[in-house]
């Protein structure tokens, strides 16, 4: 207590004292002002009285200006400028009034001495003197006083008659005019220390007045914080507990927390924080390692509801004693959020079902299992049959009810343990995890596909699909769970392309077929390119009369290491990559030049035609017919002589666009046939509307006409429907 | 900055320092005579004799400021030893010049001096004759016609105040020492070489 005393005394003293100094500073620099004020007038003043005591000096009848005069006006100016600058450049400062003391001195000496040295004149000493006092400092008496000292001192050694007066000078009489001066001094210094005790005195009252109105504004403040602190705990979004750090009991509690956790305040007051916290023993373990900050914590709710919580810990004096300040900021909502994240990152967001990183996962878990316990899994890959149909035809709404509805099946046919997920489109992947025999798998399989057998109902409608399935069968050389789907993926291809509902299971030849194939699609690019392709003609031949009436151009890959490469390995794949549109062009092309070269030769007639088939992506180019005339014209064949056969799939797809290409294309003179014709499922009704010029039947009609009846009328009324169709035209 | 303004305040004490002594130096340097006055009141001189008390001559130019000074102290003087001399101020006045140039204020102050006669000096006549050359040169003559004091009755140049001439005058006057004392004399000169020529010719 007295210490505290003792530091506010001192901190009062030390308060009082910079007041006093300021109080000071400011008085001398008014006082600075002042003598500034008064060297300039003093000044002034000289010059005048110089000009009108003793303007001139004589010579009997002749005059010149007095010495007097030249004196006030630069000596005199000498005088005042010195100080007059000091104060303008360091107002307030000691050098500035000790120099003004000083100035002063000299400006009362030179005065005196310019009005004719009067007994009267030397008041102007005791004057200045006294003015001198307003500086409330005494020191500054001291160098005045030392300049009239010094002054007479001096005058009296060099010219005593000026300051003694007499025949018989007395050499100590400077000092008789020092002692009057002194004299006056201490007056004046008790003047000064009086008014500068009451200076000091003032100040004092000034900071003790300032000391009490901050301690009041400190005390108002303190306790506007202290209603702050208790309006901010009572409506604090966050629930506020504080509890005995040793006992764990809650001390107290805001109202948010009641709220938050369902209790009442006086239920939380009479319990200790294990009521919140239950068996989650991490804020009180945290906090008896003495840590405060902020960490994670689930509480729970009265309701028993788990509560996440962002938790603010602090040590705080509460009533007196050590106690913990818990800061609990619900964020249920934003974990929830958080695992709802983290779930849609690894779930097919349309079915529910894992997604393709997901499945990578629990494949990756089940090689991993599979090396460690020596078990089997397998891999199924599962690709829907007609479901861009219903996509297309129904919408892609109906068509994601059907893959939701596609998804529920299949977990209703998997065992706990497996794994279904989309990975996308139609396609899905189902992890058959841990089976003793591959029966096993396959009873499941079959499963599936009797459960896919049932229709399913989209908006009233039933709608049948099946899946092709590739199985891939776990073993040693899998290590990731791509080569794994990969191959069940290969599996799934060559299960579509044997036939719709089927599955196939994965073997080594299938992954050579595969790898062949990409090999293949490599070098179709470059083969047209290095010009590896080479032209083939059969002569068409008119049974009746036993001649050629054409050519069907045929292409064949002469390959540099596998030989002649049969275009039904190699035209599949380049329709799929598209390079049977440069490829395609380029066999048009080359017919068209060997043709019209027969005929430069007159090897072949004018009336005959070369055939030449176009593909799918060929007859559906925008610019076919330019192209085609390009072609022409580059290889100068007639129009007529050439004959471009479409097979009749390609047809049905866009049977409109079709229809109106086959139209420009016969607008040009180019003839147009069908070929294999009755593969493609066409009605002999839309065969009716299609302005072709030849029909070729598939052999898989004409074939066995020949050798019993079966499928001669199918021929003839195809023929005779074309006949009535040419005969309509015509 | 503290080393400037040391050095600013040294050069300024020096300055003012200077020029006080200066001006000191000007108001206590004495007008140097170069001859002395009559040692007996010259017989030419225009100016009356007393044969029966002392005769003081205070030669004065009427134009100059520092004389002021010395009439005050005359006055002073006169105060003290008023009816046991024949007092004179005599006012150096150009022959071509007015009366007013020379009565000044410093005629006025000194007609007002009890027992003080003023008088006009023509071109400086009569101060050619005693020798006197400088504004405020005072000659005590005793009752035998012995110059007792010439000098100045100022400590300086027109400085009023306790001087050496006032004190020896009122000693010889009163108590007669039977000497003859000298002190300086401060003031404007009363000739220059013209009006000094003029009434060397006139002499002649």
């Amino acid at each position: 207590m007295l210490g505290i005393f003792t530091d506010e005394n001192q901190s009062l003293s030390l308060q009082a004292d910079r007041i006093y100094h300021e109080y000071q500073e400011q008085s001398c620099r008014q006082t600075d002002r002042m003598f500034a004020a008064l060297m300039f007038l003093q000044w002034i003043g000289g010059i005048l009285s110089a000009t009108l005591i003793s303007p001139y000096t004589w010579i009997g009848q002749t005059s010149q200006i007095h010495l007097h005069v030249w004196s006030a006006v630069f000596l005199g100016g000498a005088i005042s400028i010195f100080p007059i600058l000091l104060v303008l450049a360091r107002p307030g400062k000691v050098e500035t009034r000790y120099t003004i003391a000083v100035a002063q001195m000299l400006m009362s000496s030179l005065l005196i001495h310019l009005m004719g040295g009067r007994i009267e004149t030397h008041f102007h000493v005791f004057g200045s003197l006294a003015f001198l006092s307003f500086y409330r400092d005494w020191r500054v008496l001291v160098p005045a006083t030392v300049v009239v000292a010094a002054d007479h001192y001096l005058r009296g050694a060099f010219y005593p008659q000026s300051v003694f007066g007499v025949l018989t000078p007395d050499s100590w009489r400077w000092v008789e005019h020092a002692a009057w001066v002194i004299f006056e001094d201490i007056f004046l210094v008790l003047s000064c220390l009086r008014g500068s005790a009451e200076m000091r005195l003032r100040a004092w009252q000034v900071a003790k007045l300032d000391h009490d109105f901050t301690e009041h504004k400190r005390t108002q403040e303190a306790l506007k914080k202290s209603e702050e602190y208790r309006n901010l705990f009572k409506h604090a979004n966050d629930a506020i507990v504080i509890f005995d750090p040793e006992n764990k009991r809650v001390l107290n509690v805001n109202d948010r927390a009641c709220e938050m956790y369902g209790f009442s305040r006086e239920d939380l007051l009479a319990n200790k924080l294990s009521l919140l916290t239950r068996t989650d023993k991490r804020l009180t373990e945290t906090l008896s390692k003495g840590f405060t900050g902020t960490f994670e914590c689930v509480h729970y709710h009265q309701n028993g509801e788990p509560l996440d919580l962002m938790i603010n810990a602090s040590i705080i004096e509460f009533e007196g004693k050590r106690a913990i300040l818990s800061i609990n900021h619900n964020i249920t909502e934003r974990v929830h959020a958080e695992k709802q994240l983290v779930h849609n990152a690894f779930h097919d967001a349309l079915t529910g079902l894992p997604n393709r990183a997901l499945f990578h996962e629990h494949l990756r878990a089940a090689i991993d299992r599979a090396a460690r316990r020596l078990t089997t899994f397998a891999v199924l890959f599962l690709d829907f049959d007609r479901f861009k149909v219903v996509n297309d035809s129904l919408g892609h709404l109906e068509g994601d009810k059907l893959l939701v509805q596609i998804a529920r099946r299949l977990e209703s046919c998997l065992r706990t343990s497996d794994i279904v997920a989309r990975l996308g489109g139609d396609e899905f992947t189902i992890l058959l995890d841990e089976f003793d025999d591959t029966e096993d798998a396959f009873s499941i399989v079959e499963r599936i596909q009797q459960s896919l057998k049932e229709p399913f109902e989209l908006s009233g409608r039933e709608v049948f699909t099946s899946a092709s399935i590739g199985i891939a069968l776990s073993n040693a050389a899998y290590t990731k769970p791509e080569e794994l789907l990969r191959d069940a993926d290969i599996a799934m291809y060559r299960a579509k392309e044997s036939g719709r509902a089927r599955y196939q299971i994965f073997n080594q030849a299938m992954h050579e077929q595969a790898s062949v194939r990409l090999q293949l699609e490599t070098e179709i690019r470059r083969a047209v390119e290095r010009g590896e392709f080479r032209m083939f003609y059969q002569p068409i031949i008119e049974i009746q009369s036993g001649k050629a009436i054409g050519f069907e151009s045929l292409v064949r890959w002469e390959h540099p290491e596998r030989g002649i490469v049969s275009p039904d390995d190699f035209i599949p794949i380049a329709e799929e990559t598209g390079q049977i549109i440069p490829l395609g062009e380029w066999v048009l092309r080359e017919s068209c030049r060997q043709f019209r070269e027969w005929q430069n030769e007159k090897i072949a007639d004018e009336n005959l035609t070369i055939s030449v088939n176009l593909s799918c992506k060929q007859f559906m180019q925008n610019d076919l017919v330019e192209r085609i005339t390009a072609i022409l014209q580059e290889t100068q064949l007639n129009a007529e002589c050439l004959r471009l056969e479409i097979t009749e799939s390609h047809l049905i797809e866009d049977s409109e666009l079709a229809v109106t290409i086959i139209k420009r294309l016969r607008d040009i003179g180019v003839k147009l046939s069908i070929d294999d014709f009755g593969t493609g499922y066409s009605s002999l009704s839309y065969l009716h509307r299609l302005p072709i010029d030849f029909l070729k039947i598939d052999r898989s009609f004409v074939s066995r006409m020949l050798t019993n009846n079966e499928n001669s009328e199918i021929v003839q009324t195809v023929i005779i429907t074309k006949t009535v169709r040419s005969y309509k035209r015509s | 900055m503290k080393v400037i303004l040391i050095l600013s305040a040294i050069l300024w004490l020096i300055v003012v320092g200077g020029g006080l002594h200066y001006v000191y130096s000007y108001e206590n340097k004495p007008a140097l005579g170069k001859t002395s006055p009559p040692q007996t009141f010259p017989v030419e001189s225009n100016i009356i004799f007393n044969s029966r008390q002392p005769t003081l001559l205070f030669f004065a130019h009427p134009q100059c400021p520092c004389t002021r000074a010395g009439i005050n102290e005359l006055a002073r003087l006169m105060a003290m030893i008023q009816g046991r001399v024949s007092a004179r101020v005599i006012f150096f006045k150009p022959a071509d010049a007015e009366q007013k140039w020379a009565e000044t204020d410093s005629w006025k102050n000194a007609a007002a001096i009890p027992g003080v006669q003023v008088s006009v000096d023509e071109d400086g006549r009569e101060a050619k004759r005693f020798n006197a050359e400088t504004s405020g040169t005072t000659l005590l003559y005793d009752a035998n016609g012995r110059l007792r004091f010439h000098g100045g009755i100022t400590a300086s140049r027109g400085h009023e105040g306790d001087n050496a001439g006032r004190s020896a005058i009122t000693e010889i006057v009163t108590r007669d020492l039977g000497i003859t004392v000298e002190t300086s004399a401060f003031g404007c000169s009363l000739f220059d070489n013209k009006t000094l020529q003029k009434v060397i010719e006139g002499t002649n």
